[in-house]
């Protein structure tokens, strides 16, 4: 029972992990899709 | 889509758990492996155009490719996800395994293939991002859902989706279509055919398995290594189109040479061989062969880039 327990609780910490990682790239992306769209801009503008 | 494998599509669905899902899991929906070669042959479009965007630019338009051809696999792999589930090669795969729901994978794809044709068109020109456009369309529609479970001409016809990088590159910095650039494109689309037949003729069990038509499935080992050997001698001469088109000087001449010849002789030891093991180095080689060929165009236009690029007159 307490083995049982203590696997949920690993397997739960487990996930959460997971879906920190996942805001994290979600984060990354639209952070580079800003700056991206950024620096075409500047670019672009530039004549380049 | 036919219901091939019932028994694995509930498996997975009884696992389905969309937090089970990693960045990992995401990323190998974009099929990173494929990704490498679409990448390079788009890059080497782009460096041998007579005409070079600003360096962020030309890294944008390699980044859009990179994007379109990972969203082009995503949507694969949820349309196949009943074929993937059977086939050894990509049982493994996120779907099939129940680690990222299909819908998932499927919005994953569209978001990725609508932002990589829009940053194309915004960034570079209209052109790219329509040829872009016309690659994933392809790749989905007349490839995977049309002519895949089809036809054993599946890869011959929907080989021209891999032969698109090239032309994009070239597009993305000239803003036009030219032939040096369609020559680009039937290097590619004439390599496909061999490329995977090769692959097919040793995991013909696992297509037949999955009731995919590929031509060793169809018509027999005998059959498909005379088509290869045949595709492999046309390959011959349009890797050579390059030289003759004055994209590339003699050295890439003599390597293209070379390489076709070896490639012709990996096919003919395919035809003489019952066994796996020379398709299985023919698959190998080929990739190769492209590769190198491509690697060549570049390093052919590299002493001319460089001086421009220290000088800062690139992208001028």
């Amino acid at each position: 029972m307490k083995q049982d327990r203590a696997s949920q609780g690993r397997s739960g910490e487990a996930l959460r992990q997971r879906q920190r990682a996942k805001n994290w790239a979600m984060f990354a992306a639209l952070a580079a899709f800003a700056l991206l769209i950024y620096l075409i801009a500047i670019v672009r503008m530039g004549g380049g | 889509m036919t219901d091939i494998a019932p028994s694995f599509v509930t498996a997975a669905a009884e696992r389905r758990d969309s937090t089970a899902a990693s960045v990992g899991d995401y990323l190998q929906l974009l099929k990173p492996r494929v990704m490498s070669l679409v990448v390079f042959s788009g890059f080497a479009g782009l460096v041998v155009a007579p005409v070079q965007p600003h360096p962020l630019l030309a890294a944008v338009a390699v980044l859009c490719i990179a994007i379109a051809s990972g969203a082009s696999g995503a949507i694969n792999m949820w349309y196949d996800r009943d074929i993937d589930a059977v086939m050894q090669r990509t049982r493994n795969r996120p779907i099939p395994q129940g680690r990222v729901e299909a819908e998932e994978a499927l919005a994953f794809g569209v978001v990725l293939a609508i932002g990589s044709v829009a940053i194309m068109g915004i960034a570079l020109n209209w052109l790219a991002a329509g040829l872009l456009a016309a690659a994933i369309l392809f790749y989905v529609f007349v490839y995977t859902i049309w002519l895949k479970r089809r036809t054993p001409q599946n890869i011959v016809i929907g080989g021209a989706a891999g032969a698109f990088p090239p032309m994009i590159g070239w597009a993305a910095a000239t803003g036009q279509v030219s032939i040096e650039s369609i020559a680009l494109f039937l290097l590619i689309f004439m390599w496909t055919p061999p490329h995977f037949w090769a692959l097919a003729l040793y995991r013909a069990g696992d297509y037949e398995k999955a009731g995919v038509p590929m031509m060793p499935v169809v018509a027999g080992a005998r059959a498909t290594k005379l088509q290869m050997l045949i595709y492999t001698v046309l390959l011959f001469p349009l890797a050579l189109a390059p030289w003759f088109l004055g994209m590339a000087g003699a050295l890439y001449g003599a390597a293209a040479v070379l390489l076709g010849g070896l490639f012709i002789l990996a096919a003919l030891r395919v035809w003489a061989d019952d066994s796996d093991r020379s398709a299985r180095k023919m698959f190998a080689y080929s990739i190769f062969y492209l590769f190198a060929l491509f690697a060549l165009l570049i390093l052919d236009r590299a002493p001319g880039l460089l001086p421009q690029f220290l000088n800062g007159s690139f992208g001028a």
